[in-house]
C-alpha cells in the first residue's frame, strides 16, 4: 500500500504539471476557434504543432540549436567561474562588498543589451560578442546569491571548523562553499535565464545565426506558427540546461 | 560594515568614510580607463566617445524639457509593471514555496519558460492592450514575473524551522 502511495507521490506532481499544460493548450485552441482570441496574433496550438515538421526540415534547426546551446554553455561556464569567484572575494573583503554590492544589484537591472554596438566593436561580429553579452547579463545574480549563500552559513558550522583549527582556505572549501551551494545554484539558474534571454535577443538583433535569428526570420515572414515552434526550441535549450544543473547539484550534494 | 554617513569625524578632523573613499576610487579608475581607451583610438572612434562629449550630450538632454515628460512616463510604467508582475510573482512564489507538491508540479515550467525572450510577445501585447503605456507595462510585468516567482519559493524553502 505504501509502495503505491510513494509511486503516486513521485509521479503525481509531474503529471499534474503536464496535465495543466495540455488543458491550457486545449482551452486556448477552443478560445481561438470560437473567435474570442484573434487567430492572426495567437496561432492555434494545433497549427504550431503541425509546423514543427517543416521548421525542423527546412530551417536547419539542429545546427542553430547547437549554436545557441553552445553560446549559452560558454556564457554559463564563465558566469559560474567568475561569478562565484567574485562573490567569494566580496564575501571575504567587507569594505569592497559594502562599496560595490548595491552597484552590482543596480547593474543587474540595467539593459546592458543596449550596449551591443560597443561589444560588437570590441569582440567583432561573431559568437564571442554574443557570449560576452550573455555573460555580463547573467553575472550579477550569481555574484549576489554567492555572497548571500556564504554569509548565511550557520554560525555553529563555522565554530565546528574553528574548533578543528581549520585555516581560512580550508574553512572556505570544506564548510562555507558546501553550505552555500543551494543558494549559489538558485543564483546560477537565475543567471542562466538572464544570459539565455540576452543571447537569443542579441541573435535576434544582429542576425548572426542560431535560434534568435530563426525567430526573427519567421516573424518577418509572418509565419506565426513557425515562430512559436522556434520559440519551443529555445525552451528546449533551457530545459536541457536546467536538467544538467539539477544533475550537477544532485551530484555535489548527495543525499538531498 | 554599516555605512552611517559618507563623512565621519575623527577627533577634530572630518574624513571620508572608507566605503565612500573606495567608491570614489573605483569611479575614478573607471573614468581614467574610459578616457584612455577613447583617446588611444584603440576601438572604432565613435563607439567610445570622450567623457567631455558625453557630458555635453548629457547636459543637452537634461536641459531639454521633453526629456522629463518621457522620464515620467517610463518611471510610471516601471512602477506599474513591478507592482503587477512583482505582486503576481510574489503570490505564485508563496504558493509554490508553501506546497512541495505544487512546487514539483509547476516550478520546472517556470524555469523552462523563464529564458524565453519576452520581446517576442510584444506584438501580442500591442494587439491586446493598444500602443499606449499599457502594452509596455504588460511586457514589463511579464518579464519581472519569472525571476520573482522563482526566487520566492527558493527563499521560502531556506527557512529553517
Amino acid at each position: 500500500m505504501s509502495a503505491v502511495r510513494s509511486r503516486f507521490a513521485q509521479y503525481a506532481p509531474p503529471v499534474l504539471g503536464f496535465g495543466t499544460l495540455v488543458v491550457g493548450a486545449l482551452v486556448l485552441e477552443a478560445l481561438i476557434r470560437a473567435g474570442a482570441i484573434n487567430r492572426y496574433v495567437v496561432p492555434l496550438p494545433s497549427q504550431i504543432i503541425a509546423s514543427f515538421g517543416r521548421v525542423i526540415a527546412g530551417e536547419e534547426v539542429v545546427s542553430r540549436f547547437l549554436l545557441t546551446a553552445g553560446e549559452a554553455l560558454a556564457a554559463g561556464l564563465l558566469i559560474t567561474v567568475v561569478g562565484v569567484a567574485v562573490g567569494a572575494l566580496l564575501h571575504r573583503f567587507l569594505l569592497l562588498r559594502a562599496a560595490v554590492e548595491t552597484w552590482i544589484a543596480a547593474l543587474a537591472a540595467a539593459p546592458i543589451v543596449l550596449m551591443y554596438p560597443l561589444f560588437l566593436v570590441i569582440f567583432g561580429r561573431n559568437a564571442t560578442t554574443i557570449v560576452m553579452i550573455g555573460f555580463v547579463a547573467g553575472l550579477a545574480p550569481v555574484v549576489l546569491k554567492t555572497i548571500e549563500g556564504l554569509s548565511g552559513t550557520r554560525r555553529v558550522l563555522i565554530n565546528v571548523g574553528r574548533s578543528f583549527k581549520l585555516t581560512g582556505r580550508q574553512l572556505f572549501w570544506k564548510i562555507l562553499l558546501p553550505a552555500a551551494l543551494p543558494t549559489i545554484f538558485v543564483g546560477l539558474r537565475l543567471g542562466l535565464i538572464f544570459a539565455l534571454i540576452n543571447i537569443v535577443g542579441v541573435e535576434f538583433l544582429i542576425n548572426f545565426g542560431g535560434l534568435g535569428q530563426l525567430i526573427n526570420e519567421l516573424a518577418e515572414r509572418y509565419d506565426l506558427p513557425g515562430t512559436y515552434a522556434a520559440i519551443c526550441f529555445v525552451i528546449l535549450v533551457s530545459v536541457c540546461f536546467f536538467a544538467v544543473t539539477e544533475w550537477i547539484e544532485r551530484w555535489l550534494r548527495p543525499g538531498r | 560594515m554599516a555605512q552611517a554617513g559618507s563623512v565621519i569625524r575623527r577627533g577634530s578632523r572630518f574624513v571620508l568614510h572608507p566605503v565612500t573613499a573606495l567608491r570614489i576610487a573605483i569611479v575614478g579608475a573607471a573614468v581614467v580607463i574610459w578616457e584612455a581607451v577613447s583617446a588611444a583610438g584603440v576601438l572604432y572612434r565613435d563607439v567610445v566617445p570622450s567623457l567631455l562629449t558625453i557630458g555635453r550630450a548629457l547636459a543637452g538632454l537634461l536641459s531639454d524639457p521633453s526629456f522629463y515628460g518621457n522620464l515620467d512616463v517610463t518611471g510610471a510604467e516601471i512602477i506599474a509593471a513591478l507592482a503587477i508582475g512583482g505582486g503576481a510573482g510574489l503570490l505564485v512564489g508563496l504558493v509554490l514555496g508553501g506546497s512541495r507538491f505544487l512546487a514539483r508540479a509547476y516550478e520546472p515550467y517556470l524555469y523552462y519558460l523563464g529564458p524565453t525572450p519576452k520581446i517576442i510577445f510584444f506584438p501580442v501585447m500591442i494587439m491586446w492592450f493598444g500602443v499606449g503605456p499599457a502594452s509596455k507595462i504588460a511586457m514589463g510585468a511579464l518579464s519581472c514575473f519569472f525571476p520573482i516567482a522563482l526566487s520566492v519559493p527558493a527563499c521560502a524553502r531556506s527557512i529553517r524551522f
